[in-house]
């Protein structure tokens, strides 16, 4: 069998654990820009005029159903052409945001689907404006039931940042495989990162599964 | 403008990436089954290898684990091709997720079903593989569609562990050309077609399984 | 000798004790027909004698031989999967949703149990199939899959089913009340006949007081888990000993 270095792992774990926050701080604004982006696209998908709602669904069903990774080098290859310089985090970023955009779009339009049309009705009959139906009526009672959709995409996220490792952002596993390459150990560093997602994953996930329970009882 | 001497390379790529996508989606149908089938068992050793499988690779980031496989499998005495590597992860990956799915439609099947057949006095086996997993079918086929298009979008992570696949092969071209912005586009293309008739074959099974049987309660 | 019988047998879901001690005794061939209210144990009855449930108390025997227990060693001990799949061969039950395999055609629905779990060569079970479809009225359907049948068509196809399992005992649970009307004469005209042939043993849970008076050989009056009346239908029906029979049969004649 392999042996495990178990002193090894202890003195690489600072480091791991620095990637481990480049890691959430990735997580955490692609997420922020991926529920508000989705929304947009979700509220464009639904709009009347075709210009605005078929450019939207095209790009949802391209950027859905086509490889982050390619995304990520298209955007990091091409941005710098284009004349928008950003840093690796940055680039990561946008594209995991623009990205996952395309789910949470999916689960927005789940969530509006849901609303009655009577709730427009009343809101039209009351003279509220498309603004504040939208923000007073109809988005309060859409986004609470896609909330534990959009956690389990928050997860899904957090276990893609290592495709970031592909544009030299020092998240877990790049610097893994940093450490790696330089003491040739590489069973400690992997299995650490691998343990660390399994983590977090795990954790997080229990608040999204009790959301769901709540949401489930009184509805269902 | 758009000169395409470069579409040839690609598709060379786009062969090894729809090879990897079949013999990935192959092999992932075993594995959810009989995860399924084992998280549904009698015996709690077998439901709790089962879970822990299902969790692991579904908590773990798909690249981490085709890393770990990469790395580690020769030190434990496995020398084995990467793409042989890279189907090994991609069919455990998809396949627990997959579990999930079979576990879901195993368990819409109304117990009705179920009591029919022991009416009949069909074992516990012939019971779940000649009556419960064809009805199971129907519903399992949707969801199942969706997690081929995930496994075609994992594919590209194997450009990673060296398989010069169509993500690999456009990193090449880059390399070689600079002309990123046709490359990467032409390559994004590729995917989103293969995506679609992935979708549509789905989509065809769906339709030919609903006209044999009909969605309606017997 | 009684081909079923059953001592102080007891069924409780949760709280809720839905049979409360029945004995009963079933001789070979007879047609047995049990009425009662709703939750008065009557499914559960025949779901027992079925093996889709378990007694939590007393025993039951099926033709002479015990249905929970078995003998290992010349010790008794609780029946284990094959010694329940060698009895359940003896029993037959045909369900209110007749519960059809959908994947199936109505062919492959009549053969796939003999052909698998009898071991009977494919073309005898097919030959035999045919000829119980002739008998139920629908040997043009083979081919057909339930989805395009009706009801009551679905539910004939259900008996015959049941029938080509050759069981000694065939329970029938409230067959009928998820048919349309007019759907119904068919099935029970079925049950007739089979009633009239004699062979097989049949319990028949039913609230159609007529059919049973027709066509049984004795009714059973199931109500709060224990049979408050058993007899032959005319006595049954015309001068029931129970007030509580009286009372049922009164609420039910009014529909």
């Amino acid at each position: 069998m392999i042996a495990f270095d178990w002193q090894y792992a202890w003195r690489v774990l600072p480091e791991l654990g620095r990637g481990l926050v480049v890691t959430i701080e990735a997580t955490v604004l692609g997420m922020l820009l991926a529920v508000s982006f989705g929304l947009a696209l979700a509220l464009m998908r639904r709009a009347q005029s075709r210009i605005i709602a078929w450019p939207a669904a095209a790009f949802v069903e391209f950027v859905r159903s086509t490889p982050l990774l390619v995304q990520l080098y298209f955007l990091f290859y091409v941005l710098p052409d284009a004349g928008l310089r950003m840093s690796p985090l940055a680039t990561g970023v946008l594209a995991l945001g623009l990205h996952y955009a395309t789910y949470c779009s999916e689960v927005y339009r789940a969530g509006l689907e849901g609303i009655p049309k009577e709730q427009w009705e009343a809101a039209t009959a009351l003279n509220l404006g498309p603004w504040r139906t939208m923000v007073a009526v109809i988005l309060p009672q859409a986004i609470p039931p896609v909330i534990p959709a959009l956690g389990n995409y928050l997860i899904a996220m957090f276990k893609d940042t290592p495709l970031l490792s592909a544009i030299t952002v020092l998240e877990m596993l790049q610097r893994a495989k940093i450490v790696s390459a330089e003491s040739f150990r590489y069973v400690e560093p992997l299995t650490i990162v691998g343990l660390a997602f399994l983590l977090v994953s795990l954790i997080a996930a229990i608040p999204v599964r009790r959301l769901e329970r709540n949401l489930r009882t009184p509805g269902a | 403008m758009l000169s395409l001497e470069f579409i040839p390379s690609l598709l060379k790529g786009l062969e090894v990436t729809v090879l990897l996508t079949a013999a990935g989606a192959l092999a992932s149908v075993p594995m959810a089954l009989a995860a399924a089938l084992a998280k549904m068992s009698g015996y709690r050793l077998l439901r709790w290898i089962a879970s822990t499988y299902v969790e692991v690779f579904r908590g773990t980031s798909a690249l981490v684990q085709l890393f770990w496989f990469y790395f580690v499998l020769p030190l434990m005495g496995l020398r084995l091709e990467a793409f042989t590597v890279g189907v090994i992860v991609l069919a455990l990956n998809t396949g627990a997720y997959g579990a999930e799915v079979v576990r879901g439609a195993v368990t819409a099947v109304p117990r009705s079903q179920r009591e029919a057949a022991l009416a009949l006095n069909f074992s516990p086996r012939q019971t779940m593989w000649r009556i419960i997993l064809p009805q199971a079918l129907q519903a399992i086929l949707p969801p199942a569609g969706n997690l081929m298009i995930e496994l075609l979008k994992n594919t590209a992570l194997v450009s990673f562990i060296t398989i010069t696949d169509l993500t690999f092969s456009a990193q090449i071209l880059r390399a070689e050309t600079l002309r990123t912005g046709e490359i990467f586009g032409a390559v994004l293309l590729m995917y989103f077609a293969v995506a679609l008739a992935i979708t549509a074959c789905v989509r065809g099974l769906e339709r030919w399984l609903a006209r044999r049987h009909g969605s309606v309660a017997a | 000798m009684s081909i079923i019988q059953m001592k102080g047998v007891k069924k409780r879901y949760g709280a809720l004790e839905v049979l409360r001690g029945v004995d009963l005794e079933v001789p070979a061939g007879q047609t047995l027909c049990i009425i009662g209210s709703s939750g008065s144990g009557k499914s559960t009855l025949l779901r027992l004698l079925m093996t889709l449930e378990r007694p939590d108390a007393g025993e039951i025997h099926i033709a002479g031989e015990p249905l929970w227990t078995m003998q290992r060693n010349g010790r008794t001990v609780a029946a284990g999967a094959r010694h329940l799949r060698h009895m359940r061969a003896k029993v037959g039950m045909v369900f209110q949703h007749f519960n059809l395999f959908p994947h199936m055609s109505v062919l492959r629905n009549m053969t796939e149990a003999p052909t698998h779990v009898l071991g009977i060569d494919a073309a005898d079970a097919e030959a035999r199939a045919i000829e119980l479809l002739r008998k139920v009225g629908l040997q043009d359907k083979a081919r057909v899959y339930p989805a395009q049948l009706s009801g009551g068509q679905r539910q004939r196809v259900a008996i015959a089913r049941a029938l080509a399992m050759r069981p000694e005992i065939m329970l029938f649970d409230e067959i009928t009340s998820a048919l349309d009307p007019e759907l119904i004469g068919e099935v029970l005209h079925l049950l007739q006949d089979l009633s009239r042939e004699g062979s097989i043993t049949m319990l028949i849970v039913t609230h159609h007081m007529r059919f049973a008076q027709r066509s049984a050989d004795r009714v059973l009056f199931l109500d709060g888990g224990v049979i408050l009346e058993d007899g032959p239908p005319d006595q049954v029906f015309g001068a029931p000993r129970e007030e509580r029979t009286r009372h049922f049969l009164a609420a039910v004649l009014e529909e």
